[in-house]
């Protein structure tokens, strides 16, 4: 959304661009079944309908929607480099000490340890509940606008100066190699395009849906080598106050998924942060943001340098 | 191919996270005339500074397609400017 109004603006086409997702319930009339959502719900992203790739070779075989899928891309992962699940539950964890600096984060005042995550719910081995985002109602807007209009803006501006976008399947069964995410590609383009490169990043504000999302996209984004996106992670305080500030407001995970709007709470932390808006879990400094966002089972993703 | 870096983010709006059970229901024309015009104030910019829009189109109550027309009439708009961008996204945010 947010490069695509950048362009827009860059190519003339116009001066001020609203972004906007709209992600609380709508009233239910008095024909609506209350059961639509869930129905809907049930299978993720997948479609059910006949004549749906998804449907004939995805859904027959147990893969229901995004939690299979993600904890099949886990497993792989674990086959190929070994799985650290408390590494894993790190990520949680440190997001979550983020989420008590921030009062509108749906799990504000609950704090969480590792052995917590670890003893959670198994939903889809090896992704435990507590590993899983939370769905919540929201919504977000964004304004882009053009250097002309700046003069007349209260904030600090937060350019778009690099943005990467890749889409390589719908299901990851049709993946030439789950544990090669779209977020490689997309943040090589994004970085090519601000000349950056990863150690001018000053936060990360990456799409954590799950656990192992945040693991491969550090790993693909290439803050961390193949393999060894779990010695970061334990490496790393990933707080507010480390050396690897990560999901300041506390990640989806701990901020709260509110639906397609759940990764614009990502894009809206990283200008919080350039606007040194953040109050008590402002980075002492942040010029220079990462923003990458998931659609599907790390099907289509995006990233983006904000400055 | 690249980007030039001159666009900027220069306000936003998000609603609190809340549990579906207890957060308010609204219609989605609603929400995006409330989250508009919070992002509005925040940036300091006038509705009539908007000539662009991109919003979500699937999962919108009020509409299963032309949900921007929809979106851009109700904001009106397509009453101020000639020049309407539109663009439809799916799940990628940013």
């Amino acid at each position: 959304m947010i490069w695509r109004a950048a362009k827009a603006i860059e190519a003339g086409l116009c001066q001020a661009v609203l972004c906007v997702i709209p992600m609380r319930m709508a009233p239910f009339g008095p024909e609506d079944d209350p059961a639509w959502m869930m129905k809907a719900m049930r299978f993720g992203g997948h479609s059910t309908v006949y004549g749906a790739p998804e449907a004939e070779f995805d859904l027959p075989y147990g893969h229901l929607g995004q939690n299979t899928g993600y904890a099949m891309i886990a497993q792989r992962y674990a086959a190929m480099h070994g799985y650290d699940a408390a590494a894993a539950a790190k990520i949680a964890v440190d997001q979550r000490f983020n989420a008590q600096a921030n009062p509108e984060a749906i799990f504000y005042g609950k704090t969480l340890s590792v052995d917590e995550v670890l003893a959670s719910r198994m939903v889809a081995d090896p992704l435990h509940v507590l590993e899983i985002v939370m769905p919540v109602a929201g919504g977000a807007a964004v304004i882009v606008a053009s250097k002309e209009l700046l003069s007349k803006c209260k904030n600090r501006p937060a350019h778009i100066t690099g943005f990467g976008e890749h889409l390589g399947y719908k299901s990851p069964t049709y993946a030439k190699d789950m544990l090669y995410t779209p977020v490689g590609p997309a943040s090589d383009f994004a970085f090519k395009t601000s000349g950056l490169s990863r150690s001018d990043i000053h936060c990360a504000q990456i799409y954590d849906c799950y656990t192992i999302t945040v693991l491969l996209s550090l790993e693909d984004a290439g803050f961390a080598p193949k393999g060894e996106g779990f010695r970061f992670i334990k490496e790393h305080n990933l707080t507010y106050q480390g050396d690897f500030p990560l999901n300041t407001h506390g990640g989806q995970l701990s901020f709260g998924q509110s639906g397609s709007a759940g990764g614009m709470s990502q894009v809206i932390e990283a200008v919080t942060q350039i606007q040194g808006r953040a109050g008590a879990r402002q980075l002492k400094k942040c010029d220079n943001a990462f923003v990458t966002g998931t659609g599907g089972v790390m099907s289509e993703q995006g990233a983006l340098i904000l400055q | 191919m690249g980007i030039k870096g001159d666009a900027a983010i220069v306000g936003f709006a998000q609603y609190k996270p809340e549990k579906y059970q207890t957060a308010p229901q609204m219609f989605h024309l609603e929400q995006v005339a409330d989250l508009a015009g919070q992002a509005l104030r925040d940036s300091g910019l006038k509705a009539s500074d908007i000539d662009g829009l991109v919003i979500n189109g699937p999962q919108f109550h009020e509409a299963s397609c032309f949900v921007p027309a929809m979106a851009a009439e109700y904001l009106a708009f397509g009453l101020i400017l000639q020049k309407l961008l539109i663009w439809e996204a799916q799940h990628l945010s940013p």
